[in-house]
C-alpha cells in the first residue's frame, strides 16, 4: 500500500497496517477499515465512521487503486502553525506513527512556532 | 524639532459646530499663551488666540505638553480642554506617530497562523480566528426545487483547516469562477456549520446539472478560545 500525508486541522493522532486495512488511532480509541473491496475502477467517497469521534475526510481522505493493483492511500497528520504541506509518497510498511511526515514551507511567512502532531502529541 | 498636532471640529454643548470661534491655548504649567504653528516644522507660526474656520475646525501645532483651551463663545468659556499633545500626535499619524507603542489587548495581535491541506488560517490573541480555502467536488444538481435545481442532500464534510471553539462561526461559500462548466449558472444558496471543523452546503442552479468537478471558496470567522 502506497501512503500520501497531508496535513490537516483536527485529524486522528496515527495509524496502524495490516494487509490492506488501516486502523486510526483518535482520543484513546481505535476503529479499522478495510479497503480491501475497492477495486481498481471504483471510486471512492469516504470512509464509514462507527466509533472514532471525528469526521470521515479526516481519517482517509482519499483512496484509490491503480491498474496493476496496488492500493493508493492519502492520510492526515495533524499540524499547526507553519504552512504545511503533503508528504511524499511512502510504503506502508515504512510506516512509523512517531515521525513527521508533512514539510514545513519555510518560504511562506507565519505566526508561532512550527508544530506537527505525532502519536506523541505535538513536536 | 517635530511638533504634535491638534485639530477638531469645534462644537457647543448642543453639537452645533462654531464657525469664527476665537480659540486661545494655554500652557498649563503657567497659563501663558502657547506659541503655537501652522505646520509640524516650526517655520510657521500661528496667531494665539486664532479662530476656527467657517466649518468650525481648528488646528495648530504645538511642542509636547499639557495645555487648556479656551473658547470665548458662552458654551465654551466655562470649558477647559487638557490635552497630552503626544496622544493626539499618534492618533494623527505625522513624524511623531508611534504605532508600536499602540495598545495591545492579550499579548501580540497574531496568536498563531498557518496552513495545511485544507487551507490558510489566523489566530488572534484577542480570540479571533479566521479561516479559508478551496475545495473541489464532484456534485449533481438534478433535484428540482421550484423552478430550480439543487444538489439531492446538503455537501457535507467540507473541513476546515483549524476548527472552532463552537460551531457558530460566520461562513461565506462562493463558487470559483475560474471552472469552465457553465460558471454563470451555478450558485451556493446555503451553508452551515455542521461541526466545528467542518461545513456543508446546497447549490442551486436554472438548469439540471451532472456531477463535474468544479472548484469552491470558503470564509470563516469566529472564536478559538
Amino acid at each position: 500500500m502506497k501512503i500520501t500525508v497531508i496535513p490537516t486541522g483536527t485529524p486522528v493522532t496515527h495509524y496502524a497496517f495490516s494487509g490492506e486495512t488501516i486502523t486510526a488511532f483518535c482520543k484513546g480509541e481505535q476503529e479499522d477499515f478495510d479497503l480491501s473491496s475497492l477495486v481498481a475502477s471504483a471510486e471512492f467517497q469516504s470512509v464509514v465512521v462507527d466509533t472514532l469521534d471525528t469526521s470521515p475526510s479526516q481519517i482517509i481522505r482519499e483512496a484509490y487503486r491503480d491498474d496493476a493493483g496496488e492500493l493508493h492511500v492519502t492520510l492526515c497528520q495533524g499540524a499547526g502553525s507553519g504552512h504545511w504541506e503533503a508528504s511524499d509518497v511512502i510504503d506502508s510498511e515504512s510506516y512509523n506513527p512517531d515521525t513527521v511526515y508533512v514539510k514545513l514551507n519555510q518560504e511562506k511567512a507565519f505566526s508561532g512556532t512550527p508544530k506537527v502532531f505525532t502519536r506523541q502529541g505535538a513536536v | 524639532m517635530a511638533l504634535a498636532h491638534f485639530q477638531r471640529t469645534f462644537t457647543d454643548a448642543a453639537g452645533n459646530i462654531k464657525p469664527g470661534l476665537s480659540v486661545t491655548v494655554r500652557r498649563e504649567s503657567d497659563n501663558g499663551l502657547a506659541a503655537l504653528f501652522a505646520d509640524a516644522g516650526s517655520v510657521t507660526p500661528k496667531s494665539n488666540p486664532f479662530n476656527t474656520d467657517a466649518n468650525g475646525y481648528g488646528s495648530f501645532y504645538v511642542t509636547d505638553g499639557r495645555y487648556r483651551i479656551q473658547a470665548t463663545d458662552i458654551d465654551w468659556r466655562d470649558t477647559d480642554i487638557f490635552i497630552s499633545p503626544t496622544f493626539y500626535a499618534q492618533l494623527a499619524g505625522g513624524p511623531l506617530a508611534n504605532f508600536t507603542a499602540m495598545p495591545q489587548v492579550g499579548g501580540d495581535p497574531i496568536v498563531e497562523s498557518g496552513s495545511n491541506a485544507d487551507g490558510e488560517w489566523t489566530r488572534w490573541a484577542d480570540g479571533t480566528q479566521v479561516v479559508y480555502g478551496r475545495v473541489q467536488r464532484s456534485i449533481a444538481i438534478s433535484t428540482s426545487f421550484g423552478s430550480f435545481f439543487r444538489n439531492a442532500s446538503f455537501e457535507s464534510d467540507t473541513n476546515l483547516p483549524l476548527s472552532f471553539l463552537v460551531a457558530d462561526y460566520v461562513l461565506t461559500v462562493v463558487r470559483q469562477e475560474d471552472s469552465i462548466l457553465d460558471p454563470e449558472d451555478i450558485g451556493v444558496f446555503q451553508v452551515f456549520p455542521e461541526s466545528t471543523g467542518a461545513f456543508a452546503f446546497f447549490l442551486l442552479s436554472e438548469t439540471n446539472q451532472m456531477a463535474a468537478i468544479r472548484g469552491y471558496s470558503f470564509h470563516a470567522v469566529g472564536r478559538w478560545k
